[in-house]
């Protein structure tokens, strides 16, 4: 009898807690709406998953972040970096020499990103530049870690410019411009060609989920790729293409 | 004998010096350049002064292998240090034990090595590291890979014979060093392993 009691009070307890689970689960539900509408974050994504997240619980479960300062925006000192890899090469300490190299590669590498962007233009073919998406990144190893990006967007078209010093791709990039092997014809549809750009090799492709992309290889490795969505005809992007100042780019990456 | 050697020895040192130069050099003319600015020219010297230091550090780990490994001696004429600073590739660094090659020792260093990621994903996963013929192993505290197999070649009348070859490769940071021996049994090459100064090695490819 005893037995059958407790039996009946933790069948009781069982479908209490069921009860009082999914009543949690509403409740974050909603409460996570109530947040999203207010911070303007959506959280009908995660929806999907609240059979996972609702078996943590409240107070041991890992907080989402709901934002900070970032971090300082704190490029490396070029100069400081020659001194300090000068004086530990002096002293035979030769790991911390090449990380302060690196550490002055890599501050000048950013500069030389940010001198480019500066020189792009603010507008292309009716699209403004999107600020916020500006972005230089390096990875100070040297010969091949330099990438700059920008874009341009207004409504549902886009362009893309991306600047690539990939010098040890340059070779395999080169073999295929020069080999003419930029051309694809796929069911009487050309896919891919070659093209020059203001002097300079290159190709340009259509595929209809990505739309235009052109590729066009610096002299000694650097690339430059736009990507063009919703341009209505390759004599379009061409022309958004030629707004760019090439020549000027290829000075700032040191190419002839 | 004793000139060949001092012969050799200068040729190693004229190149140390020439990497220490060089190195001051072109930091010394990055500087100029970004003073101007000409900031391309500055990432230019910048990366030939990394190139010289690479060097440098390829220079100073030959110095500290031994002179001898197991019974065979340092071919020091074939040491061999290349710096790219590419980053995907890195500096390689080659040395030789032995003149006989069926039975010699290669020591190969090469640092930004792309089979670092697979090698250490090998060795951290239990699972495979008793699996492929090969089996993990440590030495001067460092975990590698060791390999084991007995070729089978002709002498020089013709015969079959079977001849051990080992095969030691140790991930440090993204270095590799690799430690190929011809003709010398697995307990041999153990020994000999560890005398190897893995711990300096891995120090100076910080």
């Amino acid at each position: 009898m005893t037995a059958m009691a407790i039996s009946a009070t933790l069948s009781s307890l069982h479908t209490d807690a069921q009860l009082l689970k999914k009543l949690k689960d509403k409740v974050n539900q909603a409460t996570d709406k109530a947040v999203g509408d207010k911070t303007g974050t959506s959280t009908t994504g995660n929806q999907g998953n609240s059979g996972s997240t609702s078996s943590s619980s409240g107070t041991s479960s890992r907080p989402t972040n709901k934002g900070g300062a970032g971090l300082i925006s704190t490029p490396p000192d070029v100069a400081v970096n020659m001194t300090s890899s000068e004086a530990s090469f002096k002293d035979n300490k030769f790991s911390e020499s090449r990380f302060a190299l690196q550490q002055a590669i890599l501050g000048v590498e950013l500069q030389i990103g940010q001198e480019i962007l500066k020189s792009l233009p603010n507008e292309v073919a009716g699209l403004p530049k999107v600020v916020e998406k500006d972005k230089v990144a390096s990875t100070g190893w040297g010969w091949s870690g330099l990438t700059i990006s920008r874009d341009y967007q207004k409504e549902d078209k886009f362009l893309g410019v991306g600047i690539q010093d990939f010098s040890y791709l340059g070779p395999a990039w080169s073999m295929f411009l020069q080999g003419g092997m930029g051309n694809q014809v796929e069911n009487d549809k050309q896919k891919m060609k070659n093209i020059m750009v203001k002097g300079n090799k290159g190709v340009i492709s259509y595929d209809d989920s990505k739309g235009y992309t052109v590729v066009v290889m610096l002299t000694q490795g650097s690339a430059l790729v736009w990507d063009g969505v919703n341009f209505a005809s390759e004599d379009e992007i061409m022309k958004a293409v030629n707004e760019f100042d090439i020549d000027r780019i290829k000075k700032f990456l040191g190419e002839k | 004998m004793k000139k060949l050697s001092i012969f050799f020895a200068g040729i190693i040192l004229s190149n140390f010096v020439f990497a220490q130069a060089d190195y001051t050099k072109y930091v010394a003319t990055a500087r100029t350049s970004f003073a101007k600015p000409d900031l391309e020219d500055t990432r230019y010297n910048l990366m030939l002064a990394l190139q010289q230091l690479d060097m440098k550090v390829g220079q100073e780990i030959l110095k500290i292998l031994p002179e001898k490994m197991d019974s065979l001696t340092a071919q020091k004429k074939k040491d061999n240090v290349l710096a790219n600073s590419a980053g995907w590739i890195g500096t390689t660094i080659h040395r030789e034990y032995g003149i006989n090659p069926l039975n010699k020792v290669d020591v190969d260093i090469v640092s930004n090595s792309p089979m670092v990621a697979s090698l250490n994903a090998w060795l951290n996963n239990p699972m495979f590291a008793q699996m492929g013929g090969r089996k993990s192993m440590k030495v001067d505290g460092y975990k590698g890979s060791y390999t084991f197999e007995n070729v089978e070649t002709t002498d020089t009348s013709g015969k079959a014979i079977s001849k051990p070859r080992s095969e030691m490769q140790i991930p440090i940071f993204s270095s590799l060093v690799t430690i190929k021996c011809e003709n010398m049994k697995e307990d041999d090459f153990v020994k000999m392993l560890n005398t190897l100064p893995i711990s300096k090695i891995a120090e100076m490819l910080k």
